[in-house]
């Protein structure tokens, strides 16, 4: 047996010759927060002897500390639903909100079943035998203990205890490393009712103690006067909303591209239900396929169902622990969907049935039997494959305000109806339609290129560029040169403006031709003053953030992207570019021509990262 | 990395001898907040009349004042808890960081720490404890705010506190030095189901203590100076600023 710690960030393992435990468990449940506050309750209603692990004083995590009462998405079903309803009846009758109602009424229930709860332990241990873990060392408000289990289940959100216990991981984006922008939700007052706000700040690397301490210190030295209106401030929420960590290598992963391909899991668990809901504004740098749909195709508040796998919740490396939480084996794309808050609740219920059938069987955790999982979860109504529906367009306003019309999409390969949605201002199936057909699409689209009608015939470049066809590829550098500021309207929100997706597409085409127009963009310092550009709301369909110029910011993000995409594939074109480059941000004016919001806020963080990137790069080719 | 202080408690006794100390000092608590134990107890104070010794702390006072702190007769210090957080903006802070053990040696002290990153050592040549730590302590409370749109009145046998929200009341629910959160939270809603057309706007995160006279010291040479024994907070920052004047 050994014990594996983890010492400044590196996981060691240091032989033990026996252990003591103070008590013995069938599962162990480190983190009580969304998910595994259900894991808690929902394992010790399956009969098995729990115990609870949670460093804070209470259950819940974001749906309490966290300040977050409704969910975004997610298809409804499961044990979660009763749950929740003894906690809005208990809200009803005695709390103004429903953070006091589920702290109480969630350890009452793990109480009543005889769930075994320790607030104020963190786990700084995990004892290991062979390949299976035994249990954890914790320290607790009276000194280190130890327990042995069974099970762990991984609850922590970021993967502290798998990683404790040296399980692989992957975490950020390719590009930079980064992850997702953390917000903090603050509690406001107005006369008798609670309730929350919430502001996106820059990003954290969770996993380093000075830079989550300046997080956590930063974000509440803000007093969220734009976001609470003339609403009172009562507390800042004592959890920060970090939205993405380390996720581990599992016996099963899930990517967007296989959710893009239509490729299905024949073992999931549940459905998750969301379109790929990035914070940030800096998505063209998160990669090629989110890139692709969510800039390229104009697709981004479009919703997908991603089949999630049950094996994604099963460490490849170790038995008897499991992951059922945000740090499941998704990608970093995928993983934006399949974060929210019911399907961490559902999250919890198919790791205590997990946990359940292991132990009846007698078994690996990997291997119990998927047809006895998938019978609890569908009698629950965890598991309905009535949720299966591809992908959708759902919320309740366009993004003109007028009502929004729910319905399912299906991408179509008759090219006539192709032709005739890239001639409209909503040409986002169509160009990712055309993506699916490949080939098939290119002879359509080139004639397409010589239409009268301009809708047609840019957007038509796009669907080339999608498929990686250049025919377009002038097309795409005269909609540059012109700044065409045109909004498209596939999305009932964060429609992408024509000019900004004709550089990505380059950038994507890694166009040699378009390095001038593309440079001489990024290096004149009057660029912003266009304000038929940058300075009119066109259609109010992004987020307004006062004191950031996120129309200019789009172009210029995308620009740099396109550029290292051009540049990495022509070295020849380097110098140039990494004179632009300096040009562009040899000086501090670039930022005051974007925003004029603190360097530590997410908008600020986001446009330094940008200058970063670009001067890496430079370096990286010896400019 | 040494230093010549650590203090633990991210509080406001402890905001003060950073604020005295600046990069000589480094502060260190488990929690993912700073100064709850006034702000998140919902001790919000009295004796504000009490004049403050330092500039520092003077300061404060005059920030929380423009935040509304004492508007009225009632104190309410959740406007000015982000002005508590911008003074530690240019501090050694560790938050979210258990304090595995704490170690006299000849050097001075040794304190072992678990954080997100794992176990990490510090040293110093002096530690002050600022925590509300039970064994000093005579009494243990779980606050919480009720509210009402009635016009309904609480009994008189409940311990209460009006403050800054018109509406507001502050219940203190007496519980006893052994109860986790999990039994005060409970007793706390005892005494809400009792109550007619009240409802919880919000349970502490943290629990209030008061303290004996003479706080015991420390077996282990450590200073020990729990923020939550002065009676309000900016008494408690003004005695840190003080203290790390003296350092």
């Amino acid at each position: 047996m050994y014990i594996s710690e983890v010492f400044n960030g590196k996981s060691q393992k240091t032989n033990v010759s026996s252990v003591d435990f103070t008590e013995t468990y069938d599962v162990i449940v480190c983190g009580l927060g969304t998910a595994g506050s259900m894991a808690a309750l929902m394992s010790s209603e399956n009969g098995l002897k729990v115990l609870g692990i949670e460093s804070f004083n209470c259950v819940g995590g974001t749906t309490t500390i966290g300040g977050i009462q409704t969910h975004y998405f997610g298809c409804p079903g499961g044990r979660y639903t009763e749950i929740d309803d003894k906690v809005s009846e208990f809200q009803r009758l005695y709390t103004r909100n429903q953070i006091e109602s589920r702290k109480f009424v969630v350890e009452s229930l793990i109480d009543e079943t005889d769930g075994e709860i320790l607030y104020e332990f963190s786990v700084i241990g995990v004892y290991i035998d062979g390949n299976e873990v035994k249990g954890v060392k914790a320290i607790t408000p009276q000194g280190i203990a130890d327990y042995g289990c069974r099970v762990i289940m991984d609850c922590t959100g970021d993967a502290y205890v798998a990683h404790m216990a040296g399980c692989d991981s992957h975490l950020g984006r390719a590009l930079d490393g980064l992850t997702q922008p953390y917000s903090m939700v603050s509690s406001t007052r107005n006369k008798m009712w609670v309730g929350h706000t919430n502001r996106d700040f820059g990003r954290v690397d969770q996993y380093d103690d000075e830079a989550l301490s300046k997080a956590l210190i930063f974000s509440r030295s803000y007093n969220m006067e734009e976001e609470r209106n003339s609403n009172q401030l009562m507390i800042h929420m004592p959890l920060i909303g970090v939205r993405e960590g380390r996720h581990i290598v599992c016996e099963e992963t899930v990517t967007m591209q296989s959710i893009l391909d239509g490729k299905k899991t024949a073992t999931p668990m549940f459905y998750s239900y969301a379109d790929f809901d990035k914070h940030g504004w800096d998505n063209t740098f998160d990669g090629e396929t989110l890139g692709d749909w969510c800039i390229g195709s104009n697709l981004n508040a479009y919703n997908a169902t991603v089949p999630v796998p049950y094996r994604s919740v099963i460490p490849k490396s170790l038995d008897g622990l499991l992951i059922p939480c945000r740090a499941l084996d998704v990608d970093r794309d995928v993983a934006s969907c399949v974060r929210m808050v019911v399907d961490m609740k559902k999250l919890g219920e198919v790791g205590a049935d997990i946990a359940a059938l292991a132990i009846k069987h007698n078994c690996r955790l990997r291997d119990i039997p998927y047809y006895e999982l998938s019978e609890m979860l569908k009698t629950s109504g965890c598991l309905d494959d009535a949720y299966d529906r591809g992908f959708r367009i759902d919320g309740t306003k366009n993004w003109d305000g007028t009502p929004l019309v729910n319905r399912s999409v299906k991408f179509t390969d008759d090219l006539s109806a192709i032709s005739d949605m890239l001639g409209t201002l909503s040409p986002g199936e169509a160009i990712w339609s055309s993506r699916l057909l490949g080939e098939k699409a290119v002879t359509t689209l080139k004639k397409l290129l010589a239409s009268d009608n301009e809708n047609a015939r840019k957007h038509a470049a796009f669907a080339l560029a999608n498929v990686g066809n250049l025919s377009g590829e002038d097309v795409l550098i005269s909609t540059v040169i012109e700044r065409d500021a045109t909004q498209l309207q596939d999305c009932r929100k964060n429609n992408q403006r024509r000019g900004s997706m004709a550089v990505y597409w380059l950038g994507r085409l890694k166009s040699a031709k378009a390095v001038d127009a593309l440079c001489e963009f990024l290096t004149n310092p009057r660029e912003n003053e266009r304000p038929e550009l940058y300075e009119k709301d066109s259609s109010g369909t992004w987020y307004v953030i006062k004191g950031f110029n996120n129309r200019y910011f789009q172009f210029m993000i995308n620009t740099v992207m396109a550029l290292i995409r051009i540049g990495e594939a022509h070295e020849e074109w380097r110098a140039k570019i990494s004179s632009a480059f300096k040009t562009a941000f040899l000086d501090g004016s670039f930022y005051d021509r974007i925003t004029d919001r603190p360097k530590q806020s997410s908008e600020g963080n986001m446009i330094l990262n940008m200058q970063n990137v670009a001067e890496r790069y430079c370096r990286r080719w010896g400019h | 990395m040494g230093f010549d202080v650590i203090v633990l408690g991210a509080t406001f006794l402890g905001a003060g001898i950073a604020e005295a100390l600046g990069d000589r000092c480094l502060m260190i608590d488990r929690r993912p907040q700073a100064g709850y134990e006034f702000i998140n107890s919902l001790k919000f104070g009295h004796r504000f009349d009490k004049p403050l010794k330092t500039e520092a702390a003077r300061s404060l006072l005059e920030d929380f004042k423009q935040n509304g702190a004492f508007e009225g007769d009632r104190i309410c210090l959740f406007e000015c808890a982000p002005h508590f957080y911008s003074l530690l903006l240019d501090k050694n802070v560790l938050l979210n960081t258990e304090i595995i053990s704490v170690e006299h040696n000849d050097d001075g002290f040794t304190v072992t720490t678990h954080g997100v990153s794992g176990y990490r050592v510090h040293k110093a040549k002096t530690v002050i404890d600022t925590r509300s730590l039970p064994d000093a302590a005579t009494e243990k409370y779980l606050n919480f705010i009720v509210n009402t749109d009635k016009g309904a009145t609480l009994p008189d046998r409940l311990d209460t506190e009006k403050f800054g929200y018109e509406c507001d009341t502050v219940v203190k629910c007496r519980v006893n030095m052994s109860d986790g959160y999990q039994t005060a939270r409970k007793k706390v809603f005892d005494i809400v189901t009792t109550l007619e057309g009240f409802k919880v706007a919000m349970v502490a995160d943290e629990f209030e203590y008061t303290f004996k006279n003479e706080i015991p010291k420390s077996e282990t040479g450590i200073t020990l100076f729990p923020s939550q024994s002065y009676a309000n907070p900016l008494l408690a920052y003004d005695a840190g600023v003080i203290l790390g004047g003296e350092l």
